[in-house]
């Protein structure tokens, strides 16, 4: 893992009205990130509330997503991970 | 069908055709079987919610178009069928290729060209009034606009426009040109597209095509057919929708939904709005023409709006007749122009291949339509509607002049 962003928990935040359900973020981070029947993508469990790791297929699937729907939280803090505000 | 048709001239005898925000959408409803003009079944998916569900489920895709034992989809194929085009690829090898790109094209990389855009459209203004009322709009603004960006973003400092027009009118050809003519046209535009990609490996820059290749060079699995089809694929794409939509726009705004150029020329707002509600409402083709909507094959049974398709079906998701279903949309044009979109448009589509040039063409749109309404706040069409010459026989329909006065 890269520096001390991995060592702080994370939640992920999907803006579903902004998603355009490319589904590249579940491709990337599979283990937190799932598409959902319709068509939206939805944070799975753990990266939904208590916050799990920062993994690289995660941080890339953030920065990648094609509409900047995807936001990183810290679990603990709240504060914005990424994108930089 | 007609081979005789041209691109350029608006055609003998034949009645006037409505413009671009005119024209009549199929009803939505759930998914009815139709026909290709190759004859091939199609599946017309209409209503907002199914259209977002064939672009987005994975159990539809674009590779199956083009598999063994696919039917035939055009008539005279065209860029657009070429299975090494990002557009026909899918699942994680569309991803690997789209990520070599898709940083360049996230809203904040795109905005960053903001204040370098409205420049180019300043001097195209200037440029316009110096020529003085009344002049042709498409040949000095509409076209040079997107042109000048993606040249500017791809590093073609040297791209001949006559070339480049000559091209993107074969790249989209349904009926205009031959297989033949189609298939000559666009062995030139690959060769051109292995040009460039060989000057910027040999002399890399900070353009978009130096980028993309590194980032291929990176991940390595990617083919030379697929850059090059991607590289003329974003020339094509680049300038020519965006062009399109603009130039049926200025139609629009200058005849029937006059009274808003006014507030057009208010506030960068009022037009990020327009611009929004314009893309909405105003398709870039003739669907019930030329293509029906936006092609997928389902690769298993999937219901969709209550019907079952079978696996191996063609179909079509209906943008345009989504973008104006009831279910979601109320009011037209007139009444709505600078309200917030009720829900989502899909004219940029939706899913893997939702359009990567989307905040682009929004943020050109909007600038060009917000500044020209300023400088020219009396700016009116200088013939009557019927008399546009139509550029015809393409995927997409647009003005090929529009004279415009002051
Ligand atoms: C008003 C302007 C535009 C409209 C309405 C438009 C529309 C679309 C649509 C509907 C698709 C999806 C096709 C499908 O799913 O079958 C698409 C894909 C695409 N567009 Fe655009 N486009 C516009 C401008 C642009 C610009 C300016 C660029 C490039 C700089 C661009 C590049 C692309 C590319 C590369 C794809 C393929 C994406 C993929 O397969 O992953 N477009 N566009
Ligand atoms: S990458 Fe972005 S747009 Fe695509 S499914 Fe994930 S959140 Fe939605």
């Amino acid at each position: 893992m890269t520096g001390p962003a991995g060592t702080e928990p994370v939640v992920v935040r999907v803006d579903r009205d902004r998603c355009i359900g490319s589904g590249m973020c579940a491709l990337s981070a599979p283990g937190s990130l799932a598409l959902d029947a319709d068509g939206r993508a939805r944070p799975v469990a753990e990266y939904a509330d208590a916050g799990a790791e920062l993994t690289d297929g995660l941080a890339e699937a953030v920065e990648y997503c094609p509409v900047e729907a995807l936001a990183l939280h810290s679990a603990r803090g709240g504060y914005r991970i990424a994108p930089a505000e | 069908m007609s081979t005789e048709n041209s691109a350029t001239g608006a055609g003998t005898g034949t009645a006037p055709l409505p413009p671009m925000h005119c024209l009549r959408h199929l009803e939505p409803g759930p998914p009815r079987l139709a026909a290709l003009p190759t004859g091939t079944p199609v599946w017309l998916v209409s209503r907002h919610a199914d259209v977002r569900q064939v672009l987005t489920d994975p159990r539809l895709g674009r590779a199956p178009l083009y598999a063994p034992d696919a039917p035939p989809l055009m008539v005279t194929p065209n860029i657009l069928d070429d299975p090494q085009s990002m557009l026909n690829i899918d699942g994680t090898e569309h991803q690997r290729l789209r990520r070599t790109v898709q940083r360049a094209f996230t809203p904040r990389a795109i905005a960053r060209w903001k204040p370098w855009v409205a420049s180019v459209v300043e001097s195209l203004i200037d440029e316009l009034i110096d020529r003085g009322s009344p002049a042709d709009v498409v040949g000095a603004y509409t076209r040079p606009l997107p042109v000048a960006v993606i040249s500017r973003l791809m590093g073609l400092d040297n791209l001949d426009s006559k070339r480049l027009a000559h091209w993107s009118d074969h790249a989209l050809s349904t009926t205009a040109y031959s297989a033949e003519a189609i298939g000559t046209a666009m062995t030139e535009f690959a060769a051109f597209g292995a040009e460039v990609i060989a000057d910027r490996r040999a002399d890399p820059g900070e353009d978009l095509v130096s980028s993309l290749l590194a980032a291929a060079a990176e991940d390595g699995s990617i083919t030379e057919g697929q850059l090059i089809a991607l590289v003329i694929g974003l020339v094509v794409a680049g300038h020519e929708t965006t062009m399109t939509s603009l130039g049926n726009a200025l139609v629009y705004l200058l005849q029937d939904g006059h009274e808003a150029w006014q507030r057009l020329a208010s506030d960068e707002t009022s037009a990020a709005a327009a611009t929004e509600q314009i893309l909405r409402a105003v398709p870039l083709g003739d669907a019930a023409e030329h293509m029906p909507g936006l092609l997928r094959r389902t690769v298993e049974d999937v219901e969709i709006g209550g019907v079952v398709i079978p696996a191996g079906s063609v179909v079509a998701a209906d943008t345009g007749s989504a973008n104006q279903d009831p279910e979601v949309f109320t009011g037209d044009l007139r009444t709505e122009l600078f309200s917030p979109l009720a829900a989502p448009m899909l004219t940029f589509g939706a899913g893997p291949h939702h359009c990567l040039g989307a905040w682009l063409a929004r943020m050109e749109l909007e600038l060009a339509l917000h500044r020209l309404a300023r400088r020219l706040p009396a700016l009116r069409m200088a013939d009557p509607v019927e008399d546009i010459d139509w550029r015809r026989g393409l995927l997409t329909r647009s003005p090929n002049a529009l004279r415009v006065a002051w």
